[in-house]
């Protein structure tokens, strides 16, 4: 699942349009746009808005370990007019509040540092890139994605010269690059995941009255067994009746035994 | 547009194309030198070492396929006493330090894996306060200190120079007998120093087999045997590391003919000593192996718990090791084997 924020609606609607998300009328208090494959937040502008709306919505669709963060929108640049992939976020005003993605995989964008301020500046400082929200989102973010697979792309809009941001210069921005932003974002691999036991496996080891304990480590060495190129089921099929805990004990030992193989 | 339609997997940056520096560091004549060495590598300005590298919900399988510098300076527990898990040839006051955390090589039975929260290398630049800290602990005794367990500094020597600079302390502190543990064939360094007593370059060997199938980037067994073959004629004192002893298909053939091929690149004369021991890990980096490489053969086997550590069963461990013992000792004399056990 691809989760992206953006600050404003502007900045969502090339990306809606792209992957094809509709409203997710459940959620009332922000706007959020989702489909099986994509969830998308607009979360209003300024750092606090940027945190509880990525929480709220992220503690009501928890992501699992192989997600991906997106964060797209503009920024503030002195002297510098791209799209720039962000390798370290900062706050303002605090030194120890920074974040740092993980730089696995190439972009075709250039990088930059990016400073999140309370609000919009006016005088930009030389070397970097500024929003009110990307630092925010980190933080509220890192807690559940892993670091190489957050994203910050941001998009220059101004110079602080704030008047020239209409809803039709944020849009022509972001449409520019939308399409090569969320192909990069889709083409992130996959997390390697152990594939389960399947519901007819299951359905047998429950059959040997285990512990819970008892019932990890039988799993442990079924993976393995399986991974060993052993037939799961077959062999669970095959034990004998379990009727005692004791009798348990004894299979769980048997099946260690057998799927460790023997090197004598 | 959908996950399917998506473009073909993104692509990975070569390894270190980004350096962290810790800020003190910027600037620095050490950081800089190691920094020209990657010239082609973002350098972004960090904190502390610890802000990148112990992050919470990092990926130690996906930061292995991209890796990571990250610079930066450790001020306490800059020694630490020998592991029980780790052999000490026979030295009852054992310690080990590592200058460098993380290793380029990427084993799938090492415990880095485990015991790391990610997969970026750390190279401490405050080496001399290490160099400072071993004389203290040694007090003016006989220690034995490892300093390649959490890396292999052979294979970054041409970066970070560490090797060397252990060695010339070596040479000031012929109390301090210093191993260095490596798999690396590019031993070439070992030209420009003085072969010492109290220097000890301790190879790291596997059966073909294995080493191709479980030990990813690392030199063949073929090179690792030019190289130990080299580190010897130079007059090195070379240790042997037939560790992790690891249970395969035909363990006896397999290692039965590893040891005659060691031994026939290798001048049994001029071998200081083997160590070797079945594979062994401590239940807490297990189970972080087995959430970070959840198929992988090495981290999912079912292993037995004993005296604190996962192994393979007593019986089998018993008759690997009495196997390799027979094939080492037809070449060494027993006296120079040290195994370990639980």
């Amino acid at each position: 699942m691809l989760y992206i924020t953006t600050a404003l609606y502007d900045e969502a609607s090339p990306y809606i349009e792209l992957l094809g998300l509709k409203k997710d009328v459940s959620f009332n208090k922000i706007r959020v746009y989702s489909n099986e494959n994509a969830v998308l937040a607009v979360t209003g502008t300024g750092v606090f808005a940027a945190v509880s709306s990525l929480s709220y919505v992220l503690g009501r669709i928890q992501p699992s370990r192989g997600d991906v963060f997106l964060n797209v929108g503009i920024c503030g640049g002195r002297g510098v007019t791209n799209t720039y992939v962000c390798r370290k976020l900062s706050l303002f005003g605090d030194k120890r509040a920074y974040f740092c993605p993980d730089m696995i995989y190439m972009t075709d964008f250039d990088e930059a540092e990016l400073v999140t301020y309370p609000k919009p500046v006016g005088e930009i400082p030389k070397g970097v890139l500024v929003d009110t929200e990307a630092y925010g989102l980190a933080f509220a973010a890192s807690a559940f994605f892993s670091p190489h697979r957050m994203f910050f792309i941001k998009t220059v809009s101004d110079e602080g010269d704030h008047d020239r941001i209409t809803h039709g210069y944020i849009r022509e921005l972001m449409e520019k690059n939308a399409e090569k932003i969320a192909a990069f974002a889709l083409s992130i691999p996959h997390e390697e995941a152990l594939e389960e036991l399947s519901s007819d496996e299951l359905c047998e080891i429950e059959k040997l009255r285990m512990s819970t304990t008892q019932t990890k480590m039988l799993k442990d060495c079924l993976y393995y067994y399986r991974l060993r190129g052993g037939d799961v089921l077959k062999l669970l099929r095959e034990l004998p009746e379990v009727k005692t805990k004791q009798e348990g004990r004894e299979t769980l030992d048997r099946i260690r035994r057998i799927a460790a193989g023997s090197v004598i | 547009m959908t996950e399917s339609e998506g473009s073909p997997q993104a692509r990975l940056y070569s390894h270190f194309s980004h350096i962290y520096v810790e800020k003190n560091l910027a600037g620095s004549k050490r950081a800089e030198n190691i920094i020209n060495k990657f010239p082609k590598a973002n350098v972004i300005e960090i904190n502390h070492y610890k802000d990148i590298f112990n992050r919470k919900n990092q990926s130690f399988s996906a930061q292995k396929a991209s890796q990571s510098l990250i610079l930066g300076e450790k001020h306490a527990d800059l020694v630490y006493k020998g592991a029980p898990f780790c052999q000490d040839f026979g030295n009852s006051e054992f310690y080990y330090t590592s200058l460098v955390m993380g290793c380029v090589y990427d084993c799938e039975y090492c415990y880095l894996r485990g015991m790391y929260p990610g997969g970026n290398m750390v190279a401490f630049l405050n080496a001399e306060d290490f160099l400072d800290e071993v004389k203290k602990v040694s007090c003016g005794k006989k220690i034995f200190l490892c300093i390649s367990y959490d890396t292999d500094l052979a294979a970054m020597e041409s970066v970070f120079g560490f090797c060397a600079l252990w060695h010339s302390f070596a040479e000031k502190n012929r109390n301090i007998t210093i191993e260095l543990r490596t798999k690396c064939a590019e031993l070439g360094f070992l030209k420009k120093l003085r072969p010492l007593e109290n220097y000890i370059i301790a190879l790291t060997l596997s059966p073909e087999k294995n080493a191709v199938r479980y030990e990813k980037k690392v030199p063949s067994l073929e090179k690792r045997l030019e190289a130990g073959r080299m580190a010897a004629e130079l007059g090195h004192p070379l240790r042997l590391s037939f560790d992790p002893m690891l249970k395969t298909d035909n363990f006896d053939e397999t290692y039965k003919d590893f040891i005659q091929k060691c031994f026939s690149s290798l001048p049994a004369n001029k071998i200081k000593d083997i160590g070797f021991g079945a594979f062994r890990i401590s239940p807490s980096y297990l189970k972080a192996m087995r959430k970070n490489y959840p198929s992988s053969a090495i981290a999912l086997y079912p292993y037995e718990l004993q005296d604190g550590a996962y192994s393979y069963d007593k019986t089998e461990r018993d008759y690997m090791t009495s196997k390799l013992m027979k094939y080492i000792e037809k070449y060494i004399n027993n006296d120079k084997i040290y195994l370990w056990d639980t």
